[in-house]
């Protein structure tokens, strides 16, 4: 069954598929390539199938059960949901049940979606690859020896690899975009307060968005519509219009202008993607499209500053997690500091020690101004930069990743390159802008490229029509990996 | 700004964490320190005197409530997910009455 989330809803909506057959065909993808991809941690086909017979009774009483009335949906699982776990992958709170529900999910499951699985990450979203989660790594379903990128790796693996439902994960400097560049499919972080936080395990507020990996930039539109506005659980979300995301993409993009910045196709890049990249630029110059040069000088220093910023407000956030309020409690402890001590370093994982303590060294006194404030006004630079950027054309493209998916174990030894990967994606955060990834093509070992589209603040709509655009005219995005749930292309 | 990266200083910053992590892990984590100390000394070269060091880049200002109360969590649903607790209290090891208990 290849089909869009569109397919999922009309049919549902026009009764010649139930809300219960739905979850069904979900249920079974998920099943079906999870033992090859490990993306999903875990898979509710009890509780979604009851959700679902809820929703059933209500469309055959008539009433009107939400726009998005039985689509299935799967949520990272640093999102708060009220069944299933919420893990962020860690072994600090590896049977955490949340007592409540991220906003975002909420807005999902009101408007009629299904909650199916929980998805895998790197602990706390912090890592590109899904290797750093204590519970197992995800593969990419283009070829499984590979990462699926991260931290939403759990998420873009699954997407590439299914058809007909929602995926929520969160970036914080790439963690939507680049797993989704790895995997073939799209996905979108949308502008810093789009979205409501509340729910989203805090790695750091000042960056964290949740947004959705999806097929096309269509279905991401239709998520974005569903879970945007403004919260009054989350000071940062922002009261601005919520559009009709899916009727603005649709929009031709004819004398839209587009800037290419030397400065976002640094010399690390690959040349294929280099290649691929400006073909799809010459795609959206054949639908009308302006491309122009611009400069963002401060770019080049976009992620040391988020190395720091990042670990700064991850030392302060992950302080929660204290072995009194959640999860593990180490066996024996003399005090409450040893108590905290050793349940921390029994629970986190190596990168997220390595992250704290980086984030405690440059809060700590004597440092604070060499490095913090220093990262703080390199990130006010940078801003600035797309400020400019963004006055003379209406989106920046670019690579989404130096690279394609790199095999597993290959960057475990050393985090400085895994950090390397983050480097086109990090702006985005630090700068608050709306920032898609889309395919645009494979590399020579038949592994997905991703073309990336930043646009100005709280217009997510025009990076989506874009994107859309390109989409309406080639098929990258409908290209089916080797490991799928529906026989399409290669094996199934 | 240069920094001599010392075990005390690497056993300073795992006390500031609250991790009590081993020679090994300490040891891994100095190595690591220092090519991030490295890989962040570019961001010396910028000159950055003037700028406005704001936390936020997004142009959300200060968002202001009514000043009244609404529910929250029921306390029993809100300790459901410690370690230990006796409602309406989270349970730790004694922490008062003990002179040697800690030096933080």
């Amino acid at each position: 069954m290849t089909k869009s989330v569109f397919d999922t809803r009309d049919s549902i909506r026009a009764g010649e598929l139930t809300a219960t057959a739905a979850a069904e065909d979900a249920l079974r993808q998920v099943e079906q390539v999870n033992p090859q991809l490990d993306a999903a941690t875990e898979i509710l086909r009890e509780e979604a199938l009851e959700q679902a017979a809820e929703l059933d009774r209500r469309l055959e009483s008539g009433e009107e059960p939400g726009p998005l009335a039985g689509v299935p949906f799967t949520v990272k699982s640093n999102i708060c949901t009220l069944y299933g776990r919420t893990t962020a992958a860690s072994r600090i709170i590896e049977n955490h049940v949340s007592p409540y529900e991220a906003t975002a999910v909420r807005r999902l499951r009101e408007a009629g979606a299904v909650c199916v699985a929980k998805t895998n990450l790197d602990e706390f979203g912090m890592g590109s690859s899904t290797e750093n989660s204590s519970i197992k790594i995800t593969k990419n379903p283009w070829e499984t020896n590979h990462v699926p990128g991260g931290s939403s790796g759990g998420a873009a693996a699954l997407c590439s690899a299914t058809r007909g439902m929602l995926h929520l994960g969160s970036d914080t400097g790439g963690s939507i975009r680049q797993p989704a560049a790895y995997c073939g499919v799209t996905g979108l972080k949308p502008t810093y307060g789009r979205v409501s936080r509340y729910g989203l395990l805090a790695f750091a507020s000042s960056l964290d968005q949740i947004g959705p990996l999806q097929h096309s930039a269509l279905e991401c539109a239709l998520v974005l519509e569903a879970m945007a506005g403004v919260d009054e659980m989350d000071c940062t979300s922002r009261n601005v219009e919520v559009k009709d995301y899916v009727e603005s993409a649709s929009r031709d993009i004819s004398g839209m202008r587009l800037g290419i910045a030397p400065e976002l196709f640094p010399e690390g890049v690959d040349s294929e993607v280099r290649e691929r990249v400006e073909q799809a630029i010459e795609v959206l110059r054949g639908l009308g499209a302006e491309v122009k040069e611009v400069s963002l000088p401060n770019a080049r220093y976009a992620n040391p500053a988020y190395v720091l910023v990042s670990a700064a407000e991850a030392s302060s956030n992950l302080a929660r997690y204290d072995g009194v309020h959640f999860g593990h409690r180490t066996k024996e402890a003399e005090d409450l500091v040893a108590l905290y001590k050793s349940s921390r370093a029994e629970g986190f994982g190596p990168e997220v020690k390595r992250r704290i303590m980086i984030g405690a060294f440059v809060l700590s006194s004597g440092y604070y101004d060499a490095f913090y404030l220093k990262a703080l006004k390199v990130r006010k630079l940078i801003r600035q930069d797309f400020e400019t950027a963004l006055g003379e054309v209406d989106a920046v493209v670019c690579p989404t990743s130096p690279i394609t998916a790199f095999p597993i174990g290959e960057r475990m030894d050393d985090p400085m390159k895994l950090y390397a990967v983050d480097v086109l994606t990090v702006p985005a955060n630090l700068a608050s802008l709306p920032a898609l990834s889309l395919p645009c093509g494979l590399s020579g070992d038949g592994l997905p490229i991703g073309m990336q589209l930043y646009g100005r603040a709280m217009e997510d709509d025009v990076v989506l029509r874009i994107a859309n655009a390109f989409q309406s005219e080639t098929e990258h995005h409908l290209q089916a990996p080797p490991v799928n749930a529906w026989g399409g292309g290669g094996e199934a | 700004m240069s920094i001599e990266v010392t075990d005390e200083l690497v056993e300073k910053i795992a006390v500031l964490s609250r991790l009590d992590l081993t020679r090994e892990e300490l040891d891994g984590f100095k190595e690591h320190f220092e090519k991030v100390l490295e890989y962040v000394g570019e961001l010396q070269e910028l000159e950055t005197d003037g700028v406005d060091p704001s936390l936020f880049t997004s142009e959300a200002s200060n968002v202001l409530r009514s000043d009244e109360g609404t529910p929250s969590l029921p306390n029993e649903v809100a300790l459901r997910p410690s370690p230990d607790s006796e409602p309406p209290y989270f349970l730790v090891p004694r922490i008062i009455g003990d002179a040697e208990s800690s030096e933080n």
